[in-house]
């Protein structure tokens, strides 16, 4: 799934420079670069995205989400009504082959 | 387990509310309920972690402890269906979950058409049928993602909306209609995206500034792109960026990049003063305001400029150069005026400032300047002696020479250092260097940016020398930046020449081809003519990956042409350019424009 950068760094969308700061470094903590470089990457990325108010807004003004990729990574499921409609259906013929 | 009891089950589970009203709380079928109602939920959403730990809840003995059993067969049926058939096998036919085991099998094994129609679509909804369209995928997502998520989907299938309102939250107007701006910019019309952002930003402009300011600046982007970086458009979105939010320095550079693109040096000017109330200590802004005073000829602010940036950092070296610069560009201006006195005193600064021999040598040839001026040859002599002795005979001279042109000295000094020149470069030409070649070219195109008729005049001296330009081995590299210079000098012919000869000219590599073409048609796009179209539309196709800048100049070149016959013409209007697209190839470029340019005669 594709996490925004407020998920990436487990800051509320309302988090200001401090807090955002905050996380970020905390995360390059737990991700350094040298030990893995592709979490870290993605930290920054995330980081730089969203490190200022100015940043903040051009994100939530302009950020589109690919939807290929969303679409890639969310796997094939039912929704719940669907899957609650089979449900319902199996207990239905249940009374029927008791009849 | 009776089949009332396993019918009850499977109903609670589905939500039915008399069989919920009519539970017992105290009950298994009560108590976890909400347990298998968390894991159906997590696995509707894709989330599989979730699943597990909502499925370790339910106890060995709870009468939905084969959901496990369902969930994890179904949940691995795409990757592993031998794995999901052995889950489902666990499933004993008295379980609750034996019918929906029974439907789960069927999907595994493909014989989907024998179920009955409330299976199917949940079976279709299993089966993975290649991408879904945007509006289903966005209509689905919508039930399982977060709501951020979901909404910034909206943007590739708007139609949503509605059912997003319905299901997650109400969309303000201003949401729906950046939501409809930004649509219409990926998929739609742009200018239509442009009137868009210009409604959303005159609902911000009063209430929300560094919201406004942000999308002004998007407009200028967009307008930028829609028609071309140097439109009038763009410094009035700019302008509006910079007046809504003053503290964004991020804009006033872009406003004094452009207004310094187009040459409107007054504008930049202002930009840049306001720019600099706001971030006096910004150095990239007042190296900016340093090099636009010095293009319009302000030496002292330009002085001025340099030097608060070398107190904030004394090593900065570009500053420094900057210095050096205005101080030489003020001394010219004095010994032009004929005011040696002052020209002398300017030196002394630049002398200071100067970082390199070439920059000393670039003083000593202005003070024999100064000399001469001041009626004292041997002075001037002794000037230029030690400018020779800094750099090598032909630099030194070629120097002497650029300076005695750029401050107008009298026809009878500049003849006598142009023969010298002359003599100086023919002995040079004998054993040419790359190096002195290019350092002579840097010179020159320096002189032309002040006065392009006495860079002429200094080049057509060294007509001899720099024909032995072909006699050197270039690479590709060097070609390129070679060419960039001689094109800016505009001496066209001898990168033709350049260009031809060089070893690789037989493969015709791109840079060579577009090297070729843009001094053929004198840097000029509105000469070229549909064989260099063709030729340049070739080019284009094997320009690598790796070769942006390459890529970009030939697409400009391209443009150019496009945009120059797209103008009405005189005689009535042809319509619009074809556009020429490199996956076109060199047939479908000329049938193109040949049909373009003469509808009637030639197809």
């Amino acid at each position: 799934m594709t996490l925004s950068p407020f998920q990436i760094l487990e800051v509320p969308a309302d988090a200001d420079d401090d807090r955002v700061r905050a996380a970020y470094l905390r995360k390059v903590r737990q991700h350094p670069p040298e030990r893995d470089p592709e979490t870290f990457r993605r930290i920054r990325q995330a980081y730089e995205a969203i490190r200022d108010v100015r940043a903040r807004i051009a994100y939530r003004l302009f950020h589109v989400p690919d939807w290929r990729t969303i679409a890639v990574s969310v796997p094939e499921r039912p929704t719940r009504a669907q899957f609650q409609a089979m449900l319902r259906a199996c207990a239905e013929r249940m009374t029927e082959a008791d009849g | 387990m009776t089949t009332e009891f396993r019918r009850q089950v499977l109903l609670a589970l589905a939500g039915d509310e008399r069989v919920l009203a009519s539970l017992v709380p105290e009950s298994p079928l009560a108590r976890h309920l909400p347990a298998a109602q968390a894991a159906v939920e997590a696995f509707c959403r894709g989330d599989d972690a979730a699943m597990e730990a909502a499925l370790a809840e339910l106890p060995f003995r709870s009468p939905y402890r084969d959901l496990r059993w369902l969930l994890k067969g179904l949940a691995c049926h795409s990757e592993n269906p031998a794995a999901g058939r052995r889950f489902l096998g666990r499933i004993a036919p008295d379980s609750p979950f034996h019918g929906p085991a029974r439907v789960a099998e069927a999907v595994l094994a493909g014989e989907t058409s024998a179920l009955s129609p409330p299976f199917q679509e949940f079976a279709a909804a299993l089966r993975r049928a290649g991408p879904p369209d945007k509006l289903t995928m966005v209509q689905r997502l919508i039930d399982r993602m977060d709501a951020e998520t979901a909404k910034g989907l909206l943007v590739h299938a708007p139609s949503a909306m509605s059912l997003y309102q319905h299901r997650i939250a109400p969309l303000p107007p201003a949401e729906r209609l950046r939501i409809e701006a930004l649509h219409q910019e990926y998929y739609g019309d742009r200018r239509r995206a442009c009137e868009l952002w210009g409604e959303l930003l005159a609902l911000h402009r009063e209430t929300e500034p560094l919201k406004a300011a942000a999308i002004a600046e998007h407009l200028a982007e967009l307008t930028a792109d829609l028609a071309g970086p140097e439109d009038p458009e763009v410094a009035r979105w700019l302008e509006e960026a910079a007046n809504l939010d003053p503290d964004d320095r991020a804009v006033w550079l872009k406003l004094a990049d452009h207004y310094r693109r187009c040459g409107k040096s007054a504008d930049l000017r202002k930009a840049l003063a306001r720019a600099l109330a706001r971030f006096p200590d910004d150095g990239e802004l007042r190296q900016l305001a340093a090099q636009a005073a010095l293009e319009r000829g302000a030496c002292r602010q330009a002085a001025a400029h340099a030097k608060h940036l070398l107190r904030r950092d004394p090593l900065d070296e570009q500053a420094r150069d900057l210095l050096f610069q205005a101080r030489v560009t003020q001394a010219r201006k004095y010994l032009a005026a004929g005011r040696e006195d002052l020209a002398r005193r300017a030196l002394i600064d630049a002398r200071a400032a100067a970082g390199d021999e070439r920059r000393r040598a670039q003083v000593l040839a202005l003070e024999g300047m100064a000399a001469l001026l001041g009626g004292c040859p041997s002075q001037a002599d002794a000037c230029f002696h030690q400018a020779r002795r800094l750099l090598l005979p032909p630099l030194a001279d070629w120097r002497i020479a650029a300076e005695a042109l750029s401050i107008r000295q009298s026809a009878q000094v500049v003849g006598a250092l142009l023969k010298s020149l002359r003599l100086v470069l023919a002995h040079a030409a004998l054993n040419p260097d790359k190096s002195t070649m290019t350092a002579l070219l840097d010179d020159a195109a320096e002189l032309a940016r002040s006065d392009p008729e006495a860079a002429r005049l200094l080049l057509r001296t060294g007509n001899g020398y720099f024909r032995r330009l072909v006699r050197l081995e270039w690479s590709l590299a060097e070609i390129d930046t070679l060419g960039e210079r001689l094109l800016t000098l505009e001496r066209y012919q001898w990168l033709r020449d350049l260009v031809r000869s060089h070893p690789r000219w037989g493969q015709r590599p791109p840079l060579l081809v577009y090297l070729d073409i843009a001094a053929k048609c004198r840097g000029v796009a509105e000469n070229l003519n549909l064989h260099d179209v063709a030729r340049l539309s070739q080019a284009l196709e094997q320009v690598g990956e790796d070769q942006p800048r390459l890529r970009g100049r030939i697409e400009r070149l391209l443009a150019d042409f496009q945009a120059a016959f797209s103008r009405p013409a005189p005689f009535g209007s042809r319509g619009d350019a074809p556009v020429l697209s490199p996956e076109g190839g060199m047939e479908t470029a000329v049938k193109a424009v040949v049909a373009w340019l003469n509808p009637g005669r030639w197809l």
